[in-house]
């Protein structure tokens, strides 16, 4: 189970567009109102990639596949078509922030697909607070990285101190362009009022 | 009717929401 600053770290897309969007009126609103279509391909990409984490024997032999690569491009084609099948229902200026998550997603996928797992930096990972215990254990998807490693910069190589934990450049386009989108539907109500009507 | 249907429209947007969070951010629950 995720600790508490985990837990708090996984909420943040969410907490920080409420924080400068959410006070607004009808901004939360217009958020809860978002009427989107095939949530089912959501649904399907949470539960790979659970499966993905919790590894369940009767499901090795798909998860391990193409080197742990099967499920992760499986994800990224779920999301990235509910993305494009959904982007006439989000405002016009959500449509950069959704190509910034999906650039983030995309290059954590082709990091994962190339490694066979995403390689994080294990002097990152000491900056970042993990004990050399956390940073030996066998971690599913997350090989050290090596200078055999291809497309390190797209790696693990960033620390983020304060949740113990190694981010990669796709992973803050991920929440750059989650929060960023969040932001405009929440703000989308506000800029386009609904004209007066006059007694 | 209305207002339920806000309801569940309102569930159904957290949802997915908190679906493509998770989908997104999950890696980072494995420590690394």
């Amino acid at each position: 189970m995720p600790g508490p600053l985990m837990l708090a770290f996984m909420v943040l897309p969410v907490v920080a567009a409420v924080v400068v969007a959410g006070w607004r009126r009808g901004g939360l609103a217009a958020l809860l109102a978002l009427r989107l279509r095939h949530r089912w391909l959501v649904l399907a990409a949470v539960v790979v990639q659970f499966l993905r984490q919790s590894e369940p024997g009767w499901a090795l032999s798909v998860l391990r596949a193409a080197g742990g690569t099967l499920p992760v491009v499986l994800i990224w084609l779920l999301v990235t078509a509910f993305a494009a099948l959904n982007l006439a229902a989000l405002p016009p200026r959500g449509r950069p922030a959704v190509a910034t998550f999906l650039a983030g997603m995309t290059m954590n996928t082709v990091a994962i697909a190339a490694n066979g797992g995403m390689p994080f930096a294990v002097g990152s990972a000491r900056w970042a607070g993990l004990s050399e215990q956390e940073i030996r254990a066998y971690v599913p998807g997350h090989p050290p990285l090596t200078t055999e490693s291809r497309l390190a910069p797209l790696a693990d190589v960033l620390p983020v101190p304060g949740v113990h934990a190694v981010a990669s450049v796709g992973d803050l386009l991920i929440f750059g362009g989650l929060t960023w989108l969040l932001i405009t539907i929440m703000m989308r109500e506000t800029r386009d009022p609904e004209p007066r009507r006059t007694p | 009717m209305t207002r339920l249907r806000l309801a569940w429209t309102a569930v159904l947007s957290m949802a997915t929401v908190a679906g493509v969070v998770y989908v997104a951010v999950a890696p980072y629950t494995q420590g690394h």
